[in-house]
Order: structure tokens, then C-alpha cells, then sequence
């Protein structure tokens, strides 16, 4: 495999790991710690791969809050080894998110 | 209701455009004065009026939401901020602004409902609760335990369990839900056929009406007072108050917990165990019944499985004694009806997956899956099964249907179906996944069932519910306008009447 198409397979990879978690409710909830800012719903790992979705996809520009949201992720990290399915959701969308915010 | 862009409406009508938002979404921002007093009230870090927190608060788990979506569309509307209140008092105050100025609210868990129960409709503030977490009271003498409506259901039952008891409402969604929310919708756990639903758990509750008055309903075990005040709000998803607090019946961890699979050669026969277990007054903690294609799925190179090919589970709990007499009573019913104990990897697989819910290649890869459950008689089962599955399997030669039924009662049970259809374009996918579920609804009142067991109404059963409750429809319509005469209070849902620039969720079936 050449540089290029593993470079678009991470991509591809990327943006399915985010489509994964975007549409999970939130299965790892109570790993995160029941203090109010971090199980605000903009917080959680779901609605963060869903904001970035919708940014990537240019459907929320940068006047919609997004990048402010997107930098929130106490509760992402918090949530390191606890999704259901076996993602690791910081690492995933930094990568998704690396140079655009 | 006043907002920013207030000449904005749904239904056809022009839709202002809002920075950083595509065109066609409908994204009214609460009004800067408004969105000044709710900070005056809960302060500045929990009140969110960004775009992009307000998507995040767009959706719950409706399956039909998750569609539009995918497809960068919005299930309802942006609500038009998200409030956070950390007390009853700070509660209260909102309430009472909302009245002044006739903002509409809707209360917010954990959004894990699948009706569309907390989806925004007409720009709504939502008002999450889940700084209302607190376990306030564990009264081991009456065997009670008092908590605020937003704690995480996964941490409370783990404080119970850490302090040796339980609230023996297990629901697959416990870690993804709230406390509040399972009293909001009526909800059911997996251990309802020992222990009932929530409406059988709670024993008491504390409420803020629509005008923000307080309402206490005090936990007794038992009155005759009137009709049951606190059944006006469990089930109520949010129409007629803020549940606040709820005082629930717990026991003791059991000390024993034991699974069985069983195999039985036919669904019928599989059915009339079942039947027979509960009518016989056993009672196992966990009674599971899957039809041929879900059977199918979880016993795949089990032998046994072969000549009989429906799959049960069983679980018994509680005190040694007793869960061994309900085991021995139980497993005697289902010798009688052909049923035989099998390899019991099916259970442990349930059990070791009991609170996933989410079906990630279904719902990623361009199908469109959902739930439906109904409640049906004993007599009725059989019938509604068969015609339920013919007519979402008539749908598309691609089609999916699945049951299973795991709330079991003396008079019948709940029938859990999973519908899919495969990847196709978007119009008609919508226009079959609408059909599916206007077909099961009418066979489930036609053969007199109940047309929701557990998830609730939300937005999306309302059609039916009229039907479902005939005039009593019209009751909860004349007490929804008594004690909230603005409709301020989580408009168009349950049935109620809507707002007349309410989005319009759903798309008839055009197929």
C-alpha cells in the first residue's frame, strides 16, 4: 500500500470511527464524572463526533460555536477505554480535527 | 414566544437564515434579555446559546432523528438555548420567566428516549437537569431511597448496590439514562416481570407544575385518595411538570443469581411456558422468549438448538431459597410444554451484554433500524405476531423482523420487534419506515392492545394515540390546558395539541 491510499484509509477511518460514536447514545456515559459541566449533552464524546461531523461536512461554520465546543473534552478523556465498541474517541478526533480548528 | 429571528416559522413558511447554519434548518436564538435573566439565575457557565451546543441538543435516540441526521438534515428544530439549573429553587425561577414571557420549555435527561419525547419542535429551551443528581435519602427501615430526578441511572444503582441494595429497575439503557427520565416515560427494566415497571417502583415524587408551583406526592405505600396524582407524571414525558425528585421501593442485592437457557420446539409452545410460569405465580427475575429469527441469531452451532430451535431465557434471584423453589417450579412448567435445558452460553451472552443497545453496523452503514414495542394479550399474542411480521416483511423484499418478548405478566406481555429495511433513497425509506409503523400500530389496536409498553409516546406515536385512549384523550388535553393554558410546557407531545408553527416531525406514508 502506498503512502497516499494509507493516508485515505485513516481518513475514511477516521470519519467512520466519528459516524460510530455521533449515533451511539452515549454508552460510556457513566464513565465520566457526574459534575455538571461534563454531562452537559455539547460535552459528551457522541455529540462532539457529531458537531465535528457536521464541521467537517461545512454544515456548522466556525461563527456557530463550533470550535469553542469542540475544545471542550474533559469528558472525551474521561472516557478513554470505556466505549462499548473499542474506540478511542480523543485520539480519533484529534486526528479527525488536527489543522481545522 | 420571543426570539432573535421571530418572524421565523415551520412548515413551508420562510426560515430566516442564522450564521454558520445551513439554510434549511430552523435555528431561532432565544432572545438576548431572556438568555441574560436565565444566566442572572443559574449563572453564566450553564446557560448555552451557541449553534453548535444547541445541535447537540437537537436530538435524543428517536431512530427516525438519527435518518435525518445522517442525511445533515434536523429531526425537529435547534432549540433556541439549553438552561442548566443546579436546584429546585433555580428551577422554579425559570418556570416562572418562561411564564412572563412565554418561553416553552422542555425537559431534558439523558436524551436517550426513542420517541422523540425532548426533540425540539418550535425552538424550544431546553432545560437539562442533570445537575439535579444528588442521592438525597436511603430510609432502609421502610426501604425506600430518595434521589433528584437527574441522576445517571448506572451511578445510582451502583450506589445502592455499593451500600448492599438495589432499585431492581435494570433497564438495557441504565448508564445512558437518567432517573427522571425513566419515570418521564413509564419506563420498563429487565427484571419487570419480578419486579414490575417504574410506575410499580416509585413510590413517591416532587414535581414543578407548568406555572412553577411545586407539587409533593408523599411516599406512601398505598392510598385512596382520588385517582393517583402520581401517576399523572409518570408517563407524562415532561406535559404536565418537572419531575424533580422521586422516592423509589428498593431491596436488598440478591443473594443468589442464577441463568438457564432453555430450547422449546415452537414459538407457541414456547409462549405457553411463559404463560404458565407467571399465571402459576413464579416469578424469575429475568424471563426472556425469542422468536425463530432472533433465536436463530444467538444459538448458532448449538446443538440442542437444532431439533428445538426457540430460544428462552431464565434467571432466578433473590433469597437461596426461594429463587431454588421458583427455579424447581418454573423448570417443571417448561418440561411440561416441551422445553428443555441447552447450553447456556446464549445467557451468559445476554447477561454480559445486557446494557448495549446500539447496533453500529445497522445504524452507520445506511440502514434504517428501529424498535417498536406493544403490549398484547395472551390470547391476542400469536395473531399480532404473525401479522405484524407479515406486514413489515411485505414492505421490501429486503426487510428485517425480529421479536422477543421479555416483559412478562399474568395477562399477557410486551413484544419487542426490531424492524430494518436496507439502504435505498431517502424518500421512500422514510415513507416504508413510517408505513412499518402505522401498520403495527393498527393491528396492535385492532387486536386491542396497548400500542406502547415502554418507550412512551414522544412525538412519534401521537398519531395513534387517540385511538389508544379514546376519550380519555380528551381528559388529558383538558388538564394539559388547565394547568398549563400558554402550552408552554414540551408542546405537541403525548398527543397534546401543537403549536401551530410546530415543525412537523414525521412524513406520512406515501407508499
Amino acid at each position: 500500500m502506498n503512502s497516499a491510499n494509507a493516508s485515505a484509509e485513516a481518513v475514511i477511518d477516521v470519519v467512520s470511527s466519528l459516524r460510530v460514536c455521533a449515533f451511539c447514545p452515549n454508552t460510556c456515559r457513566s464513565s465520566y464524572a457526574a459534575s455538571h459541566l461534563e454531562q452537559m449533552e455539547s460535552h459528551t464524546p457522541s455529540a462532539l463526533s457529531l458537531i465535528a461531523l457536521a464541521y467537517l461536512d461545512g454544515q456548522l461554520g466556525k461563527d456557530s460555536g463550533v470550535v469553542e465546543t469542540l475544545h471542550r473534552r474533559s469528558a472525551l478523556l474521561e472516557s478513554r477505554g470505556h466505549c462499548t465498541y473499542g474506540l478511542d474517541m480523543p485520539s480519533v478526533l484529534s486526528a479527525a480535527l488536527e489543522d481545522k480548528i | 414566544m420571543q426570539t432573535t429571528h421571530s418572524q421565523s416559522v415551520a412548515g413551508g413558511l420562510p426560515i430566516r437564515p442564522t450564521p454558520g447554519v445551513p439554510s434549511s434548518w430552523r435555528a431561532d436564538e432565544i432572545a438576548p434579555a431572556n438568555a441574560n435573566v436565565l444566566r442572572a439565575i443559574v449563572g453564566n457557565d450553564y446557560v448555552l446559546t451557541s449553534v453548535a451546543d444547541r445541535y447537540a441538543y437537537a436530538r435524543d435516540r428517536l431512530p427516525y432523528g438519527l435518518f435525518k441526521l445522517r442525511m445533515g438534515e434536523l429531526p425537529g428544530t435547534l432549540p433556541s438555548a439549553i438552561v442548566i439549573p443546579g436546584s429546585e429553587a433555580e428551577l422554579i425561577a425559570i418556570v416562572k420567566f418562561a411564564n412572563r414571557e412565554r418561553l416553552r420549555l422542555i425537559p431534558f435527561g439523558a436524551g436517550s428516549g426513542v420517541l422523540g419525547g425532548v426533540i425540539a419542535l418550535s425552538c424550544e429551551v431546553m432545560v437539562d437537569l442533570k445537575r439535579m443528581n444528588r442521592l438525597l435519602e436511603l430510609n432502609e427501615m421502610d426501604g425506600t431511597v430518595t434521589v433528584e430526578a437527574g441522576m445517571n441511572g448506572g451511578h445510582f444503582e451502583e450506589e445502592l448496590n455499593a451500600r448492599g441494595f438495589t432499585a431492581n429497575h435494570l433497564p438495557q439503557s441504565i448508564f445512558m439514562s437518567t432517573v427522571g427520565g425513566w419515570a418521564a416515560c413509564r419506563g420498563a427494566g429487565q427484571a419487570s416481570s419480578r419486579y414490575g415497571k417504574i410506575e410499580d417502583i416509585v413510590v413517591g415524587l416532587k414535581a414543578i407544575l407548568p406555572d412553577g408551583r411545586p407539587l409533593v406526592v408523599r411516599p406512601v405505600a398505598r392510598r385512596a385518595v382520588g385517582p393517583s396524582i402520581k401517576d399523572l407524571l409518570i408517563g407524562s414525558e415532561g406535559v404536565f411538570g418537572f419531575i424533580t425528585e422521586l422516592t423509589l421501593r428498593i431491596g436488598r442485592q440478591a443473594q443468589v443469581r442464577r441463568g438457564i437457557t432453555l430450547a422449546f420446539p415452537t414459538l407457541q409452545s414456547a409462549m405457553d411456558a411463559m404463560r404458565g410460569i407467571v399465571q402459576g405465580e413464579g416469578r424469575p427475575s429475568v424471563m426472556r422468549l425469542y422468536d425463530l429469527e432472533e433465536s436463530t441469531q444467538r444459538t448458532e452451532g448449538l446443538p440442542t438448538f437444532a431439533e428445538f430451535p426457540i430460544l428462552v431465557i431464565l434467571q432466578f434471584s433473590g433469597p437461596a431459597l426461594l429463587a431454588a423453589a421458583e427455579e424447581e417450579f418454573a423448570m417443571q412448567i417448561c418440561k411440561l410444554h416441551g422445553g428443555c435445558i441447552a447450553e447456556n452460553r446464549p445467557y451468559e451472552h445476554w447477561e454480559e451484554t445486557r446494557y448495549q443497545s446500539y447496533s453500529v453496523k445497522w445504524q452507520t452503514a445506511g440502514y434504517y433500524m428501529d424498535t417498536i414495542e406493544i403490549t398484547g394479550a395472551w390470547s391476542a399474542l400469536p395473531r399480532m405476531y404473525e401479522r405484524m411480521r407479515a406486514a413489515v416483511l411485505s414492505l421490501h423484499p429486503d426487510a428485517y423482523f425480529g421479536a422477543h418478548w421479555s416483559h412478562i405478566y399474568q395477562e399477557g406481555a410486551c413484544q419487542y420487534m426490531t424492524v430494518r429495511l436496507p439502504p435505498m433513497p431517502e424518500d421512500e425509506a422514510l415513507a416504508l419506515h413510517r408505513k412499518a409503523w402505522k401498520e403495527v400500530q393498527e393491528i396492535c389496536l385492532e387486536l386491542n392492545g396497548s400500542i406502547a409498553h415502554h418507550h412512551g409516546v414522544g412525538v412519534f406515536r401521537n398519531e395513534w394515540l387517540r385511538k389508544e385512549l379514546n376519550t380519555g384523550m380528551d381528559m388529558l388535553q383538558i388538564l394539559k390546558d388547565g394547568i398549563d393554558p400558554h402550552n408552554l410546557l414540551n408542546p405537541g407531545k403525548v398527543g397534546l395539541r401543537a403549536h401551530t408553527d410546530a415543525a412537523q416531525l414525521t412524513r406520512v406514508a406515501s407508499v
